[in-house]
């Protein structure tokens, strides 16, 4: 990544703001209370405090809002008393982000002694219930426009303070702004130019979240009977409809329609600003549990032909992928074909390697065995286990081979183990949930997996994060051992490790796959590891398996360009003693 | 390890602390420093001499210096001592206490069921995620969040007031009936301002929870758990909620302040008896008094739940004692 290239043009920041749906639709409707409030006088012939027809009048044509107690039209008082709330709302909302701003950025920027008072301030002024401490201020000092606007200003910077001062703390440790600095250039030129067109975005979300707890926040003081009492508002709209009888008296027009003009205006705020927060927060990262499944497309017709009529085997082989293709659509919408028409097989205690470089499709190909796909996902063609195809089976049906037959051993296991739960929690409960065991049994049995994988027995009670990452990858493994499963799937098994702790896990997975006898479908880009544990390995290339053979055959004799390219670029493996699981220097 | 654990407690304790000694002296600073004390309302009083003035000035120890005055309220404070009301003469300690029994079942019922439906919905909309269940359940959260509560309120009054009461917290005219009927009484009484109270909290819960959990969903532990053929619901439980209930607590804790506020407007519109209601009655009596003890209760309330909040975590992350 080129730093001083990701700095960014202010102007060009703001315009996506509209083009999301859910912010255009709120800015509009944001728009539209504004123009139709200051045009009131264009809309209605009446004025706010108007005498227009019969006390508690029903809606009508001349009066479709209704009348109030004072025989006041309901539609004047809303237009009219929306000024007041959006004025409200807003100025208010602006002494808090120049509050919360000046506060949230001089912290994050200087950091330090100035950091902490100022955490402190805004965290202590955050504990103070608002409404209360508001009534009790207006109850001694009288409640005038300007008062209301200034207390709700002065009391809803802190969450501005509190964001601001993260991102400002994130923006600070860039290149391109730590490079200026060591440049010479001061602190106020430095928030200027780099600091704030990068915080503007979230300035402005907060804001617009803050206008909607201000327009609330002023509807509570005036219907505790602190606003002000010349001036119309939806709050002293919804506070006369209480104190004067019109929700006793059926008048529900009276109450219903201020309310609803501010649920109107809160959620167009609330929209504009969670649209900007999920823009600048993408989550970039998938569910890996969703409730929609990924979709599955029956065999080719060819290949389905092919298989009846070729004669079926005495004994199927334990594990095949047959004719696998993967699609998976994009947030743009394009489908990319990730696997193409991939087929292997694996016998009993077979060790196999799909190897490539990443981006090649050898996990995606890998999560199909288990139906682990997103549900971005289309895939075709058939996985068999015994002869089973476990994709036309369903969710259900691969419920019944996971981890019992079928468990699998993940890259980077930092983070494949919960970190709220004890590692001894994690390994005991498919035991209890698939094989019935008694829990005094299934903790027996986790003491022996994590005694085999080289553990001692008190890691069990241990939570994830007291473990170093060769302790953890080890009860990664000790936990896909837990229901003897006949098939092992290893994903980049070693990649976060160094590189000694790398060679003991991978003679560990040997070891064990000899003893129990377990076939092991190994992932990885990592040629030493696949010299080390398979004797049989596949190359992949954008999706489609190029050449399939044993490991010395590849290595030694290979047919296609793209393995002898791969497989001559790894002169440097190490050699590692079988016995001792040392590396041999060389 | 468990030295870490006394560590964080003592940690929290103190802050704790340190913010009942700023609550303490927000609310005297508040009530005593600011211009204006309680004798210049007297001083409208017609015929009141500076004479009169300056020994009312001395009967409530107000022309002390600002640091003895605060010592003196502090050592009152200690003895439970809030002042008098200035509406009915009663200790301010006395009234707060009667209140304070009929505010927590209400805002402790319905914080409570907030959080438990926005525990269900935030899960279920993050896990049917680009579902039609997302945006239906999200957009109604978001619609009750943008309802001011003393209007929703008063909506349910008009729409539910011939099956449930909706106002006080027991029928004055019901006498010698046993604990029973006085039972069902009292929850008649309460269903309306519980559910309001609930419906204003639950949509900044669903939200909360709903973001915690699609976060999660995306680690590694839940496709690890999947791998390992346990059910959905199990898996959402049991992962994915229970580690999004990490940033959950921190986010709910810092909403009790909205908690208070909808406690004070909700009592307002049900005539319920607690110390929201009490809040307003002082404001309508300029009862300062027992304004000043409303607003110590509530504040400290909040600081309270605040530090349980933080032990709580305690409890849900094994990591927190480590850092």
């Amino acid at each position: 990544m080129s730093a001083p290239a990701k700095r960014p043009r202010p102007g060009s920041q703001l315009s996506w703001i509209l083009r999301d749906p859910r912010s255009a639709v709120g800015a509009a409707v944001l728009a539209l209370a504004v123009a139709v409030t200051v045009g009131a006088p264009l809309l209605t012939g009446y004025g706010p405090f108007d005498h227009a027809g019969q006390v508690f009048g029903a809606p009508s044509g001349a009066h479709p809002f209704g009348l109030d107690d004072l025989g006041q039209d309901v539609l004047t008082q809303v237009l009219y008393g929306g000024r007041i709330s959006l004025l409200v709302g807003i100025t208010a909302a602006l002494v808090a982000a120049v509050i919360g701003g000046l506060v949230g950025i001089s912290a994050g920027y200087f950091g330090g002694r100035a950091d902490t008072v100022l955490m402190a301030v805004t965290d202590y002024t955050l504990i103070v219930p608002g409404i209360p401490l508001m009534i009790a201020i207006a109850a001694a000092f009288g409640s005038s426009l300007a008062m209301i606007v200034i207390m709700i200003g002065v009391l809803s910077w802190p969450q501005t303070a509190r964001i601001l001062r993260s991102q400002v703390r994130s923006v600070r440790e860039r290149t391109y702004v730590r490079r200026a600095s060591v440049l010479g250039v001061g602190p106020a030129r430095m928030i200027r130019t780099h600091v704030l067109p990068q915080v503007a975005p979230l300035m402005i979300a907060t804001t617009v979240l803050t206008v909607a707890q201000a327009i609330f926040v002023e509807t509570a003081l005036a219907f505790l009977g602190l606003g002000d009492p010349g001036r119309v508002s939806w709050g002293s709209m919804i506070y006369n409809a209480f104190d004067r009888g019109a929700v006793s008296a059926g008048a529900w027009w009276a109450l219903i329609y201020p309310g609803v003009a501010v649920a109107v205006v809160v959620l167009a705020c609330s929209l504009v600003g969670q649209a900007i927060e999920a823009k600048l927060n993408p989550r970039s990262r998938v569910p890996y549990l969703s409730g929609k499944r990924f979709t599955v497309e029956p065999v080719a017709a060819e290949h389905a032909a092919a298989a009846a009529a070729a004669p079926a085997a005495a004994t199927p082989p334990l594990l095949a992928v047959e004719h696998l293709d993967v699609w998976m659509r994009n947030a743009a919408g394009d489908e990319l074909h990730v696997v193409r028409d991939v087929s292997f097989s694996l016998g009993r205690a077979d060790r196999f390697a799909l190897v490539g470089e990443s981006g090649s499709g050898k996990t995606t190909t890998l999560m199909s065995v288990l139906g682990l796909l997103p549900s971005n996902a289309r895939v075709r063609g058939a996985i068999r286990y015994e002869g089973r195809d476990l994709l036309a089976g369903g969710e259900a049906g691969m419920r019944t081979v996971r981890w019992k037959e079928i468990a699998m051993v993940f890259q980077g296991s930092m983070n494949s183990f919960s970190p709220v739960h004890t590692v001894g929690a994690q390994i005991v409960e498919p035991m209890r949930l698939h094989n019935g065991a008694s829990r005094r049994a299934a903790r027996a049995r986790a003491a022996e997996l994590v005694g085999m994988v080289g553990l001692p027995a008190t890691v069990l009670d241990r939570y994830p994060h007291e473990l170093s990452g060769g302790m953890r990858q080890r009860a990664a493994i000790a936990m896909a051992l837990a229901c003897d499963p006949k098939v092992l799937l290893a994903d980049e098994p070693t990649t976060a490790l160094d590189a000694m702790v790398q060679a003991q896990i991978l003679m560990l997975l040997r070891r064990l796959a000899d003893e129990l006898d377990i076939a092991v479908l190994l992932v990885t880009h990592d040629l030493a590891s696949v010299s080390l544990l398979c004797g049989e390995a596949a190359v992949m290339q954008r999706g489609a398996l190029i050449e399939q053979g044993t490991v010395d055959a590849l290595y030694h004799d290979p047919k296609h360009p793209y393995t002898r390219e791969l497989f001559g670029a790894a002169l440097d493996i190490p050699v590692v003693d079988a016995a001792t699981g040392k590396v041999v220097p060389a | 390890m468990h030295r870490d654990r006394a560590h964080y407690v003592a940690r929290r304790t103190a802050a704790a602390l340190l913010m009942v000694v700023v609550a303490l002296t927000l609310n005297f600073v508040l009530f005593r420093a600011l211009p204006g004390d309680a004798s210049a309302s007297f001083g409208a009083v017609p015929e009141a001499t500076p004479q009169m003035r300056e020994q009312l000035r001395r009967d409530f120890g107000l022309s002390d210096p600002m640091p003895t005055q605060f010592v003196k309220y502090v050592e009152q404070l200690g003895h439970g001592n809030l002042g008098i009301s200035v509406v009915d003469r009663q200790p301010v300690t006395g009234r707060l206490g009667d209140a304070l029994k009929n505010t927590i079942p209400l805002a402790l019922g319905a914080t409570l069921l907030a959080i438990m439906f926005g525990l269900l919905t935030g899960t279920l909309a993050a896990w049917r995620q680009g579902g039609v269940t997302d945006p239906g359940m999200t957009g109604v959260a978001l619609t009750l969040n943008a309802m001011p509560v003393q209007w929703v309120g008063l909506v349910l009054i008009v729409g539910f007031s011939s099956w449930f009461a909706s106002g006080g917290m027991h029928d004055p005219f019901l006498v010698d009936v046993g604990a029973w009927a006085r039972f069902t009484d009292y929850l008649r009484h309460l269903v309306l301002p519980m559910t309001t109270l609930a419906l204003s909290l639950f949509g900044s819960f669903h939200v909360i929870v709903r973001s915690a959990v699609l976060e999660t969903l995306g680690e590694d532990y839940v496709l690890t758990a999947r791998a390992k053929g346990l059910s959905t619901a199990r898996i959402l439980r049991r992962y994915a909620l229970r580690n999004a209930l990490l940033p959950t607590a921190t986010l709910i804790a810092l909403t009790l302040g909205f908690v208070v506020g909808g406690a004070v407007l909700t009592e307002t519109v049900f005539s319920w008896p607690g110390v929201g209601r009490a809040v307003y009655d002082a404001v309508t009596h300029r009862d300062f008094p027992m304004l000043q003890g409303a607003f110590l209760v509530l504040t400290l309330s909040v600081v309270l739940f605040t530090y349980l909040a933080d032990l709580l975590y305690l409890v849900l992350d094994p990591r927190v004692a480590a850092s």
